[in-house]
């Protein structure tokens, strides 16, 4: 009775170890691709960058430049809420009439960026979603009177200081690639839409802080990032 | 073991070098690139139509029937005590634009209507406002916007005229609606 019972015993054991040695080789590699992965924490990094585009536009001179810089944090390496704040400033004529716009005034983004890749080495494919919101002054100007043309009376056109305020939303696709440690570079495309604006009785501004040309509600626009990333690794 | 092609750092490098010229060519591209919409109508008129003046039993005006008057009608500013001619002998109208004041708090309008027989009526319009300057780009030209803040007439002709839009801009609805004597409102 204790010999059948020891050899029953023994056959259950050898049973129950025959599933374990037969696991197929897909779910051992995948096994040990796991185990090559670092573990993903909550706050797995933070990283600061800078846009190189908003400064390439006042380098070339244009109308109106951007320079704005951003504080990012990497929750599983997966999600990225971000900060971005800027100074944003315009000096423009227009064709032939020569009326002048001027601007500058800070404006902030706060959102988050979601990560499509799986893999963890720095380079990302990734969306996401921003709320923008600029307060600002503004000048217009222009450089002949106002002649009323019947009753021959004249007056300058010359309005400075007047307030306004934006709001906006940004739909931002964009890719990252890890450079060198901590260095990556990247860029990302940008759908802008404007959400409600307050400008004087005047006259809309022509350019917002942040936002862009403000001829439409609907825009477009991008960045060209360096970025120092302090991820685990 | 690894199934992930690592991307030697000279090749990230060349190909981010690659994404900032193309960032610089689309920066001289949004820089050189610029939408301008001026609007079309751009003539900033007060708009008058005609209608015959008709009352209920109490004497309240009630909305009457448009019409188009038959005599012929001269309109004239008066500007520091002259007379500038902004409407010269028109007939048939239903209405009629007029250009606005840009600085004065008061403009003063005189409407002649002559008839076939040469008789001539007179009744002068006098239309207290605010203007503001309206900028929409700087590629456009500037205007003056008006806010009417009241109206009033003689009564040679005219029964009443009324404010419908205080809103002087160039959109050009109708701002103001004169209501004419007829034999019956007589």
């Amino acid at each position: 009775m204790r010999a059948s019972k020891a050899f029953f015993l023994l056959l259950v054991l050898i049973v129950l170890a025959v599933p374990v040695s037969a696991q197929e080789p897909q779910q051992v590699v995948e096994q040990l691709l796991r185990q090559q992965q670092p573990k993903r924490h909550l706050m797995d990094g933070i990283a600061v960058g800078a846009d190189l585009l908003g400064a390439g536009l006042k380098l070339a001179g244009n109308d109106w430049s951007q320079m704005e810089a951003f504080v990012r944090l990497n929750l599983y390496d997966k999600y990225f809420p971000v900060l971005e704040l800027g100074y944003g400033e315009a000096d423009h004529e227009g064709r032939e009439l020569d009326n002048h716009f001027a601007v500058k005034a800070p404006y902030f983004r706060i959102g988050a960026d979601y990560c499509f890749t799986k893999q963890h080495n720095g380079n990302r494919l990734f969306g996401g979603l921003r709320y923008g919101y600029s307060n600002y002054e503004y000048d217009l100007d222009s450089p002949v009177p106002l002649t009323d043309p019947v009753w021959q009376t004249a007056q300058d056109f010359r309005h400075h200081g007047l307030s306004g305020n934006t709001h906006w939303v940004e739909a931002v696709f964009g890719v990252e690639t890890r450079i060198w440690r901590i260095v990556s570079m990247g860029w990302d495309l940008r759908f802008k839409l404007r959400a409600s604006q307050k400008s004087s009785e005047i006259g809309k501004p022509w350019y917002v802080p942040g936002m862009s040309m403000n001829d439409s509600s609907l825009n477009w626009g991008g960045t060209f990032k360096l970025v120092f990333d302090l991820t685990r690794r | 073991m690894t199934f992930i092609k690592k991307t030697h750092t000279a090749q990230r490098m060349a190909a981010c070098a690659m994404a900032a010229a193309l960032a610089v060519i689309v920066a001289a591209g949004v820089s050189s690139c610029e939408s301008v919409s001026c609007p079309l109508n751009n003539t900033v008129e007060s708009v008058y139509t005609f209608y015959a003046s008709s009352r209920d039993a109490s004497g309240t005006l009630v909305d009457g029937q448009a019409i188009s008057v038959g005599d012929t009608l001269t309109v004239k500013a008066v500007v520091q005590g002259r007379d500038t001619t902004l409407v010269n002998r028109v007939y048939n109208k239903s209405g009629i634009s007029l250009p606005v004041s840009y600085y004065a708090d008061v403009d003063t309008l005189v409407f002649s209507f002559t008839d076939t027989d040469g008789l001539t009526a007179t009744d002068t319009v006098w239309m207290s406002k605010q203007s503001r300057h309206h900028f929409d780009d700087p590629s456009c030209p500037v205007h003056m916007f008006h806010n009417v803040t009241a109206v009033s007439c003689t009564h040679q002709v005219m029964d009443t005229i009324v404010v419908v839009n205080a809103q002087i801009d160039y959109d050009g609805l109708e701002n103001f609606q004169i209501y004419f004597y007829t034999d019956e409102s007589e």
